[in-house]
């Protein structure tokens, strides 16, 4: 009885001091923001430089864009990192966020098995490309988790004219998870799959596969910034992702988004 | 294959130069996992001994929610955790979604009916054994527990290994209420996750094989405690 | 655990003695198993409970023990019901050994409280019944006739006025079963009252100052021992003393 309270007593000691020991006092903001940036390796180069300025520390959670948007519903991020800009401007209208900026952009790309048994690389856009994937009933690999990436593939879908892709079991799959996770099973199962650059360039299991068409004109993939709504959200650190979301659109940050190179490729662009 | 040798290369590696980033997750872990299991056994043990040594009304209702609880998938936890402390929750107000404490409720709340459960089982045959005894000695109920807890010990500890294994392997829960925020809330297996996503399968495949050797470093040193003086009188 | 603490509140004016019990009947499932019955127990000497297996001695000792209540009728302590301060001056030795799983010294300290619990109260218990030696040893590494020995001199920690005993020699070595025989016969002649079953009758002979014959959940007889043995009043008594069994 006696030893078992020193147990306990001993115990509630150690916890005191871990559970103190957790809660640093850093002024550090909660960015909600996309996988394909954070897969890049995209904060652990520009965040850095962000912290040496403001000694504000970032903390990034990485999701994909539907689910980034929903954290930033609940409260739940201090800045809202994605790239759908029709949702965000949804967000900023129904008054969730204050205001959007256009933060850089990139492009999608259609990736494939080298011997792309659907000859989308002669395809003249990706309209074209979708509909020869179609007219072959080439696998396809969707991401159907509404992020950002799979929401543009259903446009382009929409585009093309071709519909009710949720009966085309035979060739038209949807992974559920994350781009990574999709890329992976495209490759296992020799799947096109519609991926943003920066993933893409980072992305290192690549197996046979490679890109089979890019379309700036049409796969244009732009981030967006979105800062909360003060009224509706004043416990969030306002101040933290303001300063934030005015270095990375300074000149100085946007330097320092055209200076990111994974494999000596530029994966950001700016304005 | 060839891919095992490469994540072996890898794990060896990363360990022997005592790569900053990786010790950090490494710790982090153990760090998280360690707190939640003795918390869950806190909890656990006597909650399982009061179900066997207490007849009280709805004492079956929770034998039988315990062991279901005993499936519940770590996803959901995290899903559960995640609605509690967001912010627009009911306890959005103590900020602890994407923090340590958040990582370490969620693994509480998934390892506590193990433990509970697997403790019920052991106190229960131990009871039988002593039943009469502590009638016959007029041991107090509350007393009953201590004594039965204390001599189960040896059962205990391996519960309380079982509930730690849970904890450190699983990644749904604390991928949702952590965040993965680098240096913050990364665990090696959401770093598994996240490599993973990054196609970078050896590092993920190294990270899992050094998971599995603190697994085995964790049992060996219960196994070497169970064989000490202090276990040997069970 | 506080067995002691209350100890030390009681007088000798809280005799127990004499145990009535009063038309106890007991029944389990709806099968009557212990029929009517009325005697009295005195605290002088060793009184054996004997009858054959199944005859219901061991559930008249847990109904003295207190461990199942009877069905109907009831038992008294000196004219009181069983209560918490009664309880704390018996103890009990079981057929088969139950022991903490702990050291030798931590099974006696079990039932020490801290005043009690020094170095040299568990070592007197110890050596009353010559298991000092294994003082550290696990209990459970003991040899059978160890472990009985073991809980007889935890019965006997407490100093009880009334040890009550279940068969518990059924499983030992002759050593051993006259160690126990010469132990509780000591402590008999010496305050404490014991109540000892067995279906053994050269055992009873040898122990007993009076005997209880039970058969089929019927006290048959209840005299002293001399008696029973040389004057077997009851033809049941005379044909269990014959061997013969009557199930």
């Amino acid at each position: 009885m006696k030893r078992y309270l020193y147990f306990v007593f001993g115990i509630s000691v150690l916890l005191y001091f871990v559970f103190t020991n957790i809660d640093d006092e850093q002024d550090h903001i909660i960015l909600q923001a996309t996988t394909s940036t954070d897969n890049s390796g995209f904060f652990s180069y520009i965040l850095p430089l962000f912290e040496q300025d403001t000694s504000i520390r970032v903390d990034v959670v990485a999701v994909g864009t539907g689910q980034a948007i929903k954290n930033a519903k609940n409260g739940d991020g201090d800045l809202l990192l994605v790239h759908e800009k029709e949702l965000e401007e949804q967000f900023v209208a129904d008054g969730y966020g204050s205001k959007r900026f256009d933060l850089m952009f990139n492009d999608f790309i259609l990736v494939g098995p080298v011997d792309d048994p659907a000859n989308v690389r002669d395809a003249d856009n990706i309209y074209k490309a979708f509909e020869k994937i179609h007219q072959k009933r080439a696998k396809f690999l969707s991401r159907g988790d509404n992020s950002g990436t799979h929401i543009k593939e259903l446009k382009i879908w929409n585009e093309a004219e071709i519909y009710n892709l949720s009966i085309e079991q035979e060739w038209y799959f949807e992974s559920g998870s994350g781009m990574g996770a999709t890329l992976n099973m495209a490759v296992q199962n020799s799947a096109y799959t519609l991926c943003d650059r920066s993933t893409w360039i980072s992305f290192k299991n690549k197996s046979n596969h490679t890109i089979l068409l890019a379309d700036t004109k049409n796969l244009i993939n732009n981030y967006g910034i979105v800062l909360l709504n003060e009224d509706k959200y004043p416990k969030l650190n306002h101040s933290g992702a303001r300063k934030l979301s005015e270095w990375l659109l300074s000149k100085k940050g946007q330097s320092a988004i055209e200076g990111f190179k994974v494999n000596n490729q530029q994966m950001f662009f700016t304005q | 294959m060839q891919s095992f040798t490469e994540a072996f290369n890898l794990a060896s590696t990363l360990l022997l130069e005592g790569n900053k980033e990786l010790l950090e997750i490494v710790f982090l872990s153990l760090k998280i996992s360690t707190l939640s299991t003795v918390i869950g056994c806190m909890i656990g043990f006597p909650l399982g001994a009061i179900i066997v040594v207490y007849r009280f009304p709805g004492r079956r209702f929770t034998i039988l929610m315990i062991n279901t609880l005993m499936g519940l998938p770590p996803v959901v936890v995290g899903l559960g955790v995640y609605l509690l402390l967001s912010n627009a929750g009911p306890m959005g107000n103590f900020k602890l979604l994407y923090t340590q404490i958040a990582m370490i409720i969620a693994q509480t709340i998934l390892i506590t009916p193990i433990v509970a459960a697997l403790s019920r089982q052991v106190v229960e045959s131990l009871y039988e054994e002593y039943e009469e005894l502590f009638n016959s000695l007029l041991i107090t109920k509350a007393s009953a527990i201590f004594a039965l807890l204390w001599d189960a010990r040896y059962s205990l500890l391996t519960i309380g290994l079982a509930g730690f294994g849970r904890a450190i392997s699983e990644v749904g829960a604390v991928m949702i209420v952590g965040g993965n925020i680098a240096h913050v809330t990364r665990v090696m297996t959401t770093a598994i996750a996240s490599e993973t996503a990054k196609g970078d399968l050896a590092l993920a495949l190294a990270l899992g094989m050094i998971l599995i050797s603190i697994t085995f470093l964790v049992n060996g040193c219960a196994m070497w405690l169970r064989a000490s003086k202090y276990f040997s009188n069970e | 655990m506080n067995r002691n603490d209350e100890n030390k509140f009681l007088t000798d004016s809280d005799d127990i003695f004499p145990i009535s019990m009063v038309n106890v009947t007991l029944n389990i499932d709806n099968k009557q198993l212990i029929y009517n019955v009325n005697i009295n127990i005195n605290n002088d000497g060793l009184t054996v409970l004997m009858g054959s297996n199944g005859s219901g001695k061991t559930l008249m000792l847990k109904l003295l023990h207190g461990l199942i209540v009877p069905s109907t009728g009831y038992i008294l302590w000196n004219n009181q019901k069983l209560n918490y301060k009664i309880k704390l001056q018996q103890s009990m030795v079981f057929q088969t050994p139950v022991l903490l799983k702990r050291s030798v010294a931590d099974n006696i300290s079990f039932v020490l409280n801290r005043k009690m619990r020094s170095k040299y109260q568990i070592d007197d218990v110890l050596e009353r019944v010559h298991l000092l030696e294994f003082k550290n040893r696990a209990a459970r590494l003991l040899s059978a006739g160890e472990k009985q020995r073991l809980a007889l001199g935890r019965a006997l920690a407490t100093e009880p006025k009334l040890l009550f005993l279940d068969e518990p020699t059924s499983n030992l070595d002759p050593a051993t079963t006259k160690f126990v025989e010469d132990t509780v016969k000591k402590v008999s002649k010496n305050k404490t009252k014991v109540i000892f079953v067995t279906h053994d009758i050269h055992q009873a002979k040898r122990i007993a100052d009076d005997i209880i014959f039970i058969d089929k959940g019927i006290v048959i007889e209840h005299t002293n021992s001399s008696d029973f043995f040389n004057l077997r009043n009851s033809v049941k008594a005379k044909s269990y003393l014959a061997g013969k069994i009557f199930l």
